[in-house]
């Protein structure tokens, strides 16, 4: 009986490090459709962009850091440049535009990604420092750099929490995400809200990426296995809700680990009952805003 | 690179006005060229596995100086993107408007399956370089169809009973959840569980899985004495890194198909790769003089060093020589090129290698083991293997 307790806490944990890292994906996923009111498809491909950039400066043999640090510099800059002009124009779109442009965008940059570093399979290794196992009780050992991700997962969540409520431009945000024509019209300036909520967004997803980079692999599409998931956290959480996001991508994280263990036949139906019952009594999300229109 | 040449345009006319004066005296098809269709990923996921036999095909042609039994030869490329419907129309082109001599393709078993209609109702001869596909040479086998490459029953069964033999008894079967993947876990249970042994439970992850975690967690706890386990490309690289990150490595020993060390994925698995065994029809470490040769020719000719792909891509073109050698160049008497390709022996790369009654490679099944990042040979699982004939009528 100990033996299956401990068994389930280490599952648990499992759930947590998946959600986690769907969380970090997700925010800037949710914010961007809440905010600006565009589908963006090509979120995935700035994750792998993110991982691929620290691959990048791992191999010119920056220190671990300041790859991180260069990697997100760079996609600063991509995420701003794309924002003015590429998903700037896409707000007054139909989502079918978006999808379609946005989706085209993914073609492209997983064969700029080919191009560049090839079709082959790469990988990150985890850094010396963080590789160990830590005791979680029972003579077992969990992954070092699996808690972390957990850990990183919360504080990014605080952060961006401390950032929404406390800060101008965070209640600006809340209120574009509340209604973009009306926050207009008392004089903030949208276009900029616009362009700092996508390039945050693109940046947390970038930063999913690295996270993820030393415990998966590095391949064009990679963006793509995290990106359905990531739908099913927005969609569940509720457009441009941060609460929404974290407590969604907890649950999918869960679900989907859970599920695999206990039914192994239904895992990849599983959270889609889940998704499609929640949404059947809460068509707006969990957390989302009351849709009056 | 395989062009008539303006000489060769000069013969051939003359012969076809000769031709016309005095018939029958020289066969019509020694003048054209012999054509060979590539059915094969140019794009798409296999990429790198299309462009490698496709090199390892060219190879054993400039071998022969670019003519083969005194035909030049044309290669005319047809990417398949690894797309069943598309394949089936570019094999239709290569078929019925090309006129190929032979189609030489592809990689994913989906595609060979499509595929084999237009090959066997064309009446032209497939040389399969990759596909594992069993049913190949089994209920779908072809006069026409010839495989130089591997069934999946003779890369999963051999280490059932090798494994037994090493005094294995309980085993955790994991695979990517798709047909390929399940159908390497019931190729090695059956011959696992007729030696003695017995099977503790299997694993399923998907496809596109990230998170193996819960999987692995299974595995602990399963009591198995060791895994058996089927997984390629990058599902490969993430399984067996997360098994090293969460400790089994090295505490469950992991057995699977060759595949899952690959030289396109185990640069990536870097340490966690160390004392896998698998099993396999090639090794990139097997020391003898025909590998060795076809290593050294492969890296002077493209820079690289050849994967499994270019071996079974040099084979598919040494055995469409030899036939065309024992034809004297004749293509168009097509139960004469099968008898041909019947009496095939190659010193290929991989040892000794013919093809049996069903059409699939007669060749040694090696049992590898990734040490200091080289899969080396440590014994051979089966020696000579051909794939059981079920239900193939040839």
């Amino acid at each position: 009986m100990d033996e299956f307790l401990v068994s389930a806490c280490v599952q648990v944990l499992n759930g947590f490090q998946l959600g986690f890292l769907y969380f970090m994906f997700a925010i800037g996923l949710s914010l961007i459709l809440g905010v600006m009111g565009v589908v963006n498809l090509a979120h995935g491909s700035f994750y792998m962009l993110g991982a691929y950039l620290f691959y990048a400066g791992l191999q010119a043999r920056i220190p671990p850091i300041l790859s991180v640090l260069a990697a997100l510099a760079a996609i600063v800059a991509l995420s701003m440049a794309s924002e003015k002009t590429i998903f700037r124009s896409l707000r007054d779109r139909s989502h079918l535009d978006q999808v379609l442009l946005t989706y085209g965008l993914i073609l492209i940059a997983n064969e700029v990604i080919t191009m560049v570093w090839g079709p082959t399979i790469r990988s990150i290794d985890i850094p010396d420092a963080l590789s160990g196992s830590v005791s979680i009780g029972f003579d077992r050992e969990y992954p070092l750099y699996r808690l972390l991700v957990s850990v990183v997962g919360i504080v990014v969540g605080i952060s961006v929490w401390l950032l929404l409520s406390f800060t101008r431009i965070g209640i600006q945000v809340r209120a574009g995400v509340f209604d973009r024509e009306m926050t207009s019209a008392l004089g903030v300036d949208v276009n900029l809200v616009s362009l700092l909520v996508f390039g945050f967004g693109i940046v947390l997803a970038a930063f999913a990426g690295i996270v993820a980079a030393p415990i998966l692999s590095l391949y064009p599409g990679m963006g793509e296995t995290i990106l359905i998931p990531a739908i099913m956290v927005v969609i569940l959480g509720g457009l441009g809700s941060l609460k929404g996001a974290f407590v969604a991508s907890i649950l999918v994280g869960m679900v989907e680990t859970i599920g695999r263990v206990t039914l192994p036949e239904l895992s990849n139906v599983v959270i889609y009952l889940v998704v499609a019952a929640i949404l059947y009594l809460r068509p707006e999300g969990l957390f989302g805003a009351r849709i009056s229109k | 690179m395989f062009t008539i040449s303006r000489r060769g345009f000069l013969a051939a006319g003359s012969v076809a006005a000769a031709g016309s004066i005095i018939p029958n005296v020289y066969p019509a098809w020694a003048a054209t060229p012999l054509k060979l269709g590539l059915i094969l990923p140019f794009s798409s996921v296999y990429a790198k596995l299309g462009e490698e036999i496709a090199q390892g095909l060219e190879l054993a042609l400039a071998e022969e100086g670019g003519t083969v039994a005194g035909r030049s030869v044309e290669v005319i490329k047809q990417d398949t993107e690894v797309n069943p419907k598309t394949a089936i129309q570019g094999a239709n082109r290569l078929v019925k408007q090309e006129a190929v001599d032979f189609l030489v393709g592809p990689v994913s078993s989906a595609v060979a399956a499509a595929i084999r209609n237009v090959a066997h109702n064309g009446r032209t001869h497939l040389i399969v370089a990759n596909a594992g596909h069993d049913g190949l040479s089994q209920g779908l086998c072809s006069p026409f169809i010839y495989r130089t490459s591997f069934s999946n029953w003779q890369v999963s069964a051999p280490m059932g009973t090798w494994m037994y033999k090493q005094g294995i008894r309980r085993v955790m079967l994991a695979a990517s959840n798709y047909a390929g993947g399940t159908l390497m876990l019931k190729h090695f249970s059956e011959s696992f569980q007729e030696a003695g042994g017995e099977i503790a439970g299997e694993v399923l992850p998907d496809l596109k899985e990230i998170q193996y975690a819960p999987f692995l967690e299974q595995i602990r706890n399963s009591g198995a004495e060791a895994v058996f386990c089927f997984f390629a490309g990058n599902a490969a690289v993430e399984f067996v890194k997360q098994y090293s990150q969460f400790g089994l490595h090295g505490n469950i020993p992991l057995y699977g198909c060759g595949f899952l060390t690959t030289s396109d994925v185990r640069p990536a698995q870097g340490e966690a790769s160390e004392g896998i065994r698998t099993t396999l029809h090639y090794a990139e470490t097997l020391d003898n003089p025909q590998n060795t040769a076809f290593r050294q020719a492969f890296q002077d000719r493209y820079g690289s060093a050849p994967s499994l792909y270019a071996v079974q891509g040099y084979d598919s073109g040494r055995a469409i020589v030899e036939a065309l050698k024992t034809t004297d160049g004749n293509t168009e008497d097509k139960e004469a090129l099968s008898r041909a390709l019947d009496g095939i022996a190659l010193d290929s790369p991989r040892g000794r290698m013919a093809f049996s009654r069903n059409h699939d490679p007669v060749q040694d099944i090696y049992v590898l083991e990734v040490q200091n990042g080289q899969n080396v040979v440590i014994d051979t699982a089966a020696k000579s293997l051909t794939t059981p004939t079920t239900d193939c009528t040839l």
